[in-house]
């Protein structure tokens, strides 16, 4: 779970590495346990974080202006910039104190626009995305910090153990209940990460046979050493170039 | 840019009504787009809210006199840093200054939480928004800041009052609104948690740091408070149980109940109907606390004066408050049913119940014995005080009961404890605490609440000792490394708990100060120059008076030398201020010579410039400056429970995220260590009248006893009904010297406070009111609210225990399978991963 809090990966860049997480299982098989341990671990890594939220609010602020660089908030920086510098070319203060506070209060204002913008926009903006993972009612992220919660708490149980503060049968009881809580919440959070899995695998699958595709047409065909046309297996020159094709003649 | 700044207000309420109506309905609705949209006109309110800011701020620096504010608390020959701080110097603009923050705090956790608590945000936007709108309309229709004067603008200001141009001023009041409106965020998850029914825990985990974070800004506010008292006010103390000190520790004592309370939520998940309420009381009692300060409902050192619409707003908007609030979790109270029972009295939960009910309890007295005085004149018609001496007499057990709970909590087990385990626990804190005790009574120290005090903090220093070494020494068996690296592993791992056993070294540190003050002496003496004066260690001798005058004030200072021992060890330099446009409040400088063991205290309360003499109240405060210690480790220790939980992910060493905060706190508590109130001494001649008072020194103990009993009437905002024996104005110096004749005279106690009562007419004069008629309430109230807490509790330990532990086993009693063993093997990996 370290990863889940501690890295700062983007959808991509998450989606990515549990791409590859799954291709190398799928090269080099693995336990059960493990693999689903790492998918969990993806998944994680996929929603809620608060890097997820600060991607989702610049996601849209992009999509709004499409493909082109410029973003909103440049717009709006500018413009604050212009016409503070027309406000301190007008009113020229003697104190630069107040010259400063000027600006400032520009700033503001321009600030003020950019929320404007940022309230309205969501209402007018034609493609809007959700993009919170949900698991149930509740979001996937808010279940797997109460499932970081429960581990915490059984390792802070053992601690106690350790310092003889509680029982050993209160130990296994609460132990055992904590347990039990925690597999509750990671069968939940399998049920969500099974279907996001499946969408994965079948893009992968979909992407190796795409490109194991040519290569087994390729199998029975031949390729034209001079201009590398493949060719039917009994052709005896180029389709293409007309040259003769070695193989044929041997 | 005054009509700019009333129109930036004015579009802030209309915004916050549309976040409102955007938030609810999207929630309603389930639209994503309506949702976002109220997220960002939260967002849209912070930022008109900061243009507002700039524009009061602008005009306090342009000196813009034509708004009536700026006139009111600012003047041309103010400094820039206080032109600046003036924007809160005032009932306006402080309301201002308290939207901006709410806003500017609302926004930060929207944007944190909006992701992890979907469900929550549209409420929560909604009831920041609603709280901003209640401000917002009292400064629209009452309090505009930016209001203008009708006529012609006056050349020049009014200037802030003098007491507030003091540095420890310009910060206090944002810290203490920072911790007030922090409270808000706590308040609008937990009221979002009971409209939407989302009750599990989720929505505690969200405000929990807000809630840390808050009660260290209200710590620090408070600390500043008391420095300033300290250091400004000049009677030798730096608690006085002023009505506006205790608006701000009312909710610091419920967010201390909740913070300790959540804990049992997260593990037992008990109390949650109690939380709930914590945190909806928390909120209320900011309100509270400021409707008692802006309204003039009490008296105090610096309430803002009498208001009688704000008065009736708050009113409303507390009682809607309420009414709401309290709705909803009886509303939800199906879904609020505790999970567990109490099991023992021997469990932490237990100490946990024991802490919130005394801090509830202090929370319930200090505003019961604040009202009171409003509470007697509405029913009797007379006005009275209630004093230090009536705090102290419940506070002081009260905080000791306190302190041994700080020592007790940590060593209990969660559910229950046994016997062995309590004396593995026990032996060692609480020889640490007998052998203290033991020690001070050989050494010949003879104070017991002192001493007691000095026992109780060995034994919690012990406890918090033995928890670090013993955690350690598991760790470190556990990691295989040395025991410093596994000291900072365990703090790093469970920094809460480490960080919050900080805080308990904190308060301890604390609890010296306030103990040292069993061992306070002072006096009050007549000096001519040359003459000296010996208390304590110390020997104070008095050289010569000098004056002068800078663009704001003109300065009257006394020279001194210090001597411990024969050997001179420093000069002192208490003053008078006379600020031009505020003579009639001279503001007290004193002087201190501060070191660990104690404080020199010495205040000049009153001088002839024509033959030099002067009078002096010279105290000594031992062990004072362990209480701005002690709050330095406090916030310190709140910074290591504040850090996020990748900050120690990959770190080898803690890198305290709260380090700024921290180090600035450190920085200031250490410059207000060192520094010595200096004064530039330049001998000018003066018009100023002189200002001699006679140094009454008490003669027999009864005449202290009665000074201490009698409050200075004076009226001044300065005084602020100081303790006689303290007070260094003018009118307490006659009173003292009236009182010391009727003394003479063989007047007995009871005559004398019978002198006083008839010459102001009501017993306002007395420190504490008389036990008779309708004041028999005040002394009987906290005896009822005891006892009422202690059966409420103990009836609702009672009906938790009876709910029998039948229930606690069910649902984990399932077959394993396959399945079941595959996911406990990827449990035990996880754990294993955890650090």
């Amino acid at each position: 779970m370290r990863s889940a809090t501690g890295s700062r990966p983007v959808w991509t860049t998450s989606s990515g590495t549990l791409t590859s997480s799954l291709r190398r299982e799928t090269a080099q098989g693995g336990s059960g346990a493990e693999r689903s341990r790492r998918a969990t671990v993806g998944a994680g890594r996929t929603a809620g974080t608060p890097e997820g939220s600060a991607q989702s609010a610049n996601g849209f602020m992009k999509r709004t202006i499409g493909t082109s660089s410029f973003r909103p908030w440049q717009l709006f920086v500018l413009a604050a910039l212009a016409a503070a510098t027309t406000a301190i070319l007008v009113t020229r203060p003697s104190d630069p104190v107040a010259a400063v506070l000027l600006t400032l209060a520009i700033g503001a204002a321009g600030f003020v626009g950019l929320m404007v913008y940022r309230a309205i926009a969501p209402l007018t903006q034609a493609e809007f995305r959700e993009t919170t993972a949900m698991v149930g009612s509740r979001s996937r992220a808010a279940v797997e910090r109460e499932k970081t919660l429960v581990l915490r708490s059984i390792k802070e149980l053992d601690f106690d153990r350790a310092m003889g503060k509680v029982s050993e049968t209160d130990f296994e009881e609460l132990r055992r209940r904590l347990r039990a809580r925690a597999i509750r919440l990671m069968k939940q959070l399998d049920v969500e990460a099974v279907d996001f899995l499946e969408v994965i695998e079948r893009e992968l699958r979909e992407r190796l046979d795409r490109s194991a595709e040519p290569a087994e047409a390729d199998a029975g065909k031949r390729a034209c050493g001079a201009c590398r046309m493949s060719n039917d297996e009994d052709a005896r020159f180029c389709k293409e170039c007309g040259a003769e094709l070695s193989g044929a003649t041997a | 840019m005054a009509s700019l700044g009333s129109f930036t207000l004015l579009a802030a309420f209309v915004v916050c009504a549309y976040a409102v109506a955007a938030s609810v309905a999207g929630a309603r609705r389930r639209s994503s787009r309506l949702i976002e949209s109220g997220i960002g006109a939260s967002y849209l309110v912070t930022a008109l809210m900061l243009l507002a800011s700039a524009v009061i701020i602008h005009a306090f620096v342009t000196e813009d006199y034509s708004i009536r504010y700026v006139d009111q608390y600012s003047d041309s020959a103010q400094p820039l840093f206080y032109q600046l701080t003036s924007y809160w110097g005032g009932l306006d603009g402080s309301i201002m200054f308290w939207v901006t923050l709410l806003a500017a705090f609302g926004s930060a956790a929207v944007r944190s939480n909006r992701e992890r608590q979907r469900e929550l945000i549209p409420y929560v936007v909604a009831v920041i928004a609603v709280v901003q709108m209640f401000f917002l309309f009292v400064m629209i229709v009452h309090k505009n800041p930016f209001a203008t004067y009708l006529t012609t603008a006056p050349l020049d200001g009014r200037g802030l009052n003098p007491l507030l141009q003091n540095p420890y001023m310009a910060i206090h009041p944002p810290s203490l609104y920072t911790g007030f409106v922090g409270m808000t965020i706590p308040f609008a998850f937990g009221l979002a948690a009971l409209i939407t029914g989302h009750l599990d825990d989720s929505w505690l985990r969200a405000v929990r740091r807000w809630t840390m974070m808050s009660w260290l800004f209200l710590s620090l506010g408070l600390t500043l408070g008391m420095i300033w008292a300290y250091e400004e006010l000049g009677w030798g103390g730096y608690w006085g149980w002023d009505p506006v000190e205790n608006a701000g520790l009312l909710p610091w004592f419920t967010a201390t109940a909740f913070l300790h309370s959540v804990m049992v939520q997260e593990r037992r998940s008990m109390l949650r109907v109690w939380n709930m309420t914590l945190v909806i009381m928390t909120f209320f009692l900011t309100i509270f606390g400021t409707f008692m300060t802006r309204s003039g409902i009490v008296q105090s050192v610096h309430a803002f004066g009498q208001d009688i619409a704000l008065a009736w707003m708050f009113t409303v908007f507390m009682v809607v408050l309420l009414v709401v609030s309290f709705g909803l979790v009886i509303y939800r109270m199906p879904l609020l049913r505790a999970r567990n029972e109490l099991e023992s009295w021997m469990s932490r939960e237990a100490a946990f119940l024991a802490n919130n009910w005394i801090l509830l309890f202090s929370a319930v007295f200090v505003l019961f014995a604040t009202m009171f005085p409003t509470l007697s004149e509405a029913v009797t018609g007379m006005r009275l005080t209630v004093g230090p001496p009536f705090f102290t007499k419940w506070m002081l057990p009260i905080g000791l009961v306190l302190l041994t709970l700080t020592g007790i909590g940590p060593l209990l087990a969660w559910r229950r404890s046994s016997p062995s385990n309590l004396l593995h626990q026990f032996a060692w804190p609480v020889t640490l605490a007998l052998a203290t005790g033991a020690g001070l009574y050989a050494l010949g120290f003879r104070v017991w609440v002192s001493g007691l005090c000095f026992a109780l903090c060995a034994f919690v220093a012990g406890t918090i000792g033995q928890e670090f070494i013993r955690g350690a020494a598991v760790r470190r068996e556990a990691t295989g490394t040395d025991l410093m690296t596994a000291m900072i592993g365990l703090v790093a791992r469970s920094r809460r708990r480490y960080g919050g056993y900080v805080v308990h070294v904190g308060i301890v540190l604390m609890f010296l100060g306030f103990a040292g003050a069993g061992y306070k002496l002072d006096s009050q003496v007549l000096l001519k120059p040359g003459d000296a004066h010996e208390l304590g260690p110390y020997t104070v001798r008095y050289d010569r008076l000098s004056q002068n005058t800078d663009a704001q004030k003109q300065m009257i200072t006394a020279h001194m030398t210090v001597m411990e021992g024969g050997e001179v060890v420093g000069e002192l330099y208490p003053a008078r201020w006379f600020f031009f446009k505020h003579e009639t409040e001279p503001t007290t400088e004193v002087a201190m010579r501060r070191t660990l063991a104690d404080d020199l205290y010495v205040v000049l309360a009153g001088y002839e410039l024509s033959d030099q003499a002067a009078s002096f109240q010279i105290t000594v405060n031992p062990l004072v400056n362990w209480i701005w210690f002690g709050f330095a480790v406090l916030a310190l220790g709140t910074g290591v429970a504040l850090l996020p939980e990748s900050a120690l992910a990959y770190a080898g060493a803690p890198a305290p995220q709260g380090a700024t905060a921290t180090t600035a706190t450190t920085a200031l508590l250490a410059a207000g260590l060192t520094a010595l109130a200096p004064t530039a001494a330049a001998a000018q001649p003066d018009r100023l009248e002189s200002a001699l008072q006679d140094a009454n020194v008490p003669a027999s103990a009864m005449e202290l006893d009665l000074q201490r009993s009698l409050v200075c009437m004076c009226g001044s905002p300065g005084c602020g009904k100081k303790i006689l024996a303290e007070c260094t104005c003018a009118t307490a110096s006659a009173t003292r010297e009236e009182l010391g004749n009727l003394v003479a005279e063989g007047l007995t106690r009871d005559e004398v406070l019978r002198f006083y009562i008839d010459k102001h007419n009501s017993q306002e004069a007395l420190a504490a009111p008389l036990d008779e008629g309708f004041n028999r309430l005040a002394w009987l109230f906290p005896y009822f609210l005891a006892a009422t807490g202690a059966v409420a509790l103990g009836g609702a330990v009672v009906r938790w225990t009876r709910s029998g532990p039948a229930s606690a086993a069910a649902a984990d009693g399932r077959q394993p399978d396959a399945q079941r063993d595959r996911l406990e093997a990827r449990l035990d990996d996880e754990l294993r991963d955890l650090d």
